[in-house]
């Protein structure tokens, strides 16, 4: 039985295990998001925050009970300034955790976990990212593939500052949760990272409109290495059209409504009723979505 | 079982004993027998080997070769499940696990992180160094001519 008890062991003496958490507070200071595996993430982030609270105090005792558990002192001035500037209107909460694939050789579940507010925001950057793809859902809603490259989507800034201020059940251009990340991540942030948010957002609109033409273009150029190679060994056997990039079965492109578990079954999939008016927050959808491919651009 | 079958050669061996007394060359062979019966011995008299000591119900052993169709009856619910948690990336549209941080947006944006980086780095280099086009070159390792 393990009731109620909060601290994990990891199969290690108790010397051992401290040492090993106070190194990996140590790294996330220095380089404000690691790798690690799950359960060592979630000690070392209650670590963490402990020490920042520490920081944030900013006493004669604080400063030398954080000298005595950090294993590196050219750490100690950042947390006591850089950190403590940073949250210094933030009650707790510092760290982050997101779960990422597991590890291939033992299948441990791997966690990022990284500050928040570092300079490398993981959870900006999808964001920032997320914002820019729904925009262009939202244009090729009701504009042609070829319209919406023409066009492009611009008014990502002014979107995403209409956006703080709405609920969970209104209805815009973006979805609940996206809404609610954004206004998670601007929440003891400056205007500065607003227009940082709308430049991601539509430099990665630029990316996705792009992709599949580039994609197209790689494997135009493989394919004409390859028969190169095929007319240079004049092996009538050789099999050329591989695929550069693969694409994995599931991939929406932009503007697809379907969900990913319906993608993936492909045609072994149960036939799908005609699509109902089932969200609220999505009002007058036309029955017929046009997705952006290679195709449709055509 | 086992005390029953050294009980069962004790007697076996007495009855041999008294069977023996009663023929007339029984004095010295009863000697001969009592000579034999003394020597210690580790294994006890009667018993193949120790496995006998053990019961039955250890030894078991399959009866007969399970046969295929009972085989894969028995397997039938060993099956890998499949994943139901599959989700869109709300970025790239990539497929990947609910909950979880999609693996292709962490490779790009890591990998865009220390591209970043890099080019800082040798760009600072390059500065701190004075640029492609200083002047300013590293001190000759040659000596100049002595004062004599």
């Amino acid at each position: 039985m393990k009731h109620g008890i909060a601290f994990r062991k990891f199969s290690r003496t108790s010397s051992h295990r401290n040492l090993m958490l106070r190194n990996l507070v140590t790294s996330l200071f220095e380089h404000e998001q690691i790798r690690t595996t799950l359960a060592k993430a979630k000690d070392t982030a209650r670590l963490a925050e402990k020490i920042i609270t520490l920081g944030k105090k900013n006493n004669e005792t604080s400063y030398r009970h954080a000298q005595g558990f950090l294993l590196k002192a050219s750490i100690l001035p950042k947390l006591f300034t850089t950190f403590a500037n940073r949250y210094a209107s933030r009650p707790g909460g510092y760290t982050r955790i997101h779960r990422l694939e597991n590890r291939t050789g033992d299948n441990a579940p791997i966690a990022l976990l990284e500050l928040v507010d570092n300079p490398r925001d993981f959870k900006l950057e999808m964001t920032a990212r997320a914002v820019g793809r729904e925009l262009l859902n939202e244009k090729l809603r009701w504009d042609s593939p070829r319209g919406v490259v023409n066009s492009g989507v611009k008014h990502a800034e002014t979107v995403v500052a209409k956006e703080l201020n709405l609920g969970g059940i209104d209805n815009s251009e973006l979805r609940p949760t996206t809404r609610r990340n954004l206004q998670k991540v601007m929440k003891y942030r400056s205007q500065e990272a607003l227009v940082e948010i709308g430049s991601k957002a539509t430099a990665y609109v630029e990316t996705l409109l792009a992709k599949p033409i580039a994609q197209v273009k790689m494997q135009l150029r493989a394919d004409s290495k390859d028969k190169e190679k095929a007319r240079k060994r004049a092996n009538p056997n050789f099999v050329d059209k591989f695929p550069v990039l693969p694409t994995r079965a599931g991939a929406a492109p932009p503007g697809e409504s379907q969900s990913a578990m319906r993608l993936v079954q492909g045609a072994l999939a149960r036939p799908t009723r005609p699509p109902k008016q089932r969200s609220t927050w999505r009002p007058n959808t036309p029955i017929k979505q046009a997705t952006y491919t290679v195709e449709t651009l055509r | 079982m086992a005390s029953l079958a050294l009980h069962q050669t004790r007697s076996f061996i007495s009855t041999l004993r008294l069977s023996w007394a009663r023929l007339p060359i029984a004095t010295f062979l009863d000697a001969n027998l009592e000579l034999q019966q003394k020597p210690f011995r580790w294994t006890l008299p009667g018993l193949q080997s120790l496995l006998e000591l053990l019961p039955p119900i250890v030894l078991a052993v399959p009866k007969s070769k399970i046969s295929h169709s009972r085989k894969a009856m028995r397997s039938a619910n060993k099956g890998l499940k499949d994943k139901r948690n599959i989700v869109n990336c709300p970025a790239c549209g990539e497929p990947k696990l609910a909950h979880h941080a999609c693996r292709t947006c962490y490779a790009s944006i890591v990998s865009r992180f220390k591209l970043e980086a890099k080019k800082l780095a040798t760009d600072t280099k390059k500065r701190v160094g004075g640029g492609s086009w200083s002047t300013r070159r590293a001190p000759l390792m040659i000596e100049g001519p002595k004062d004599s």
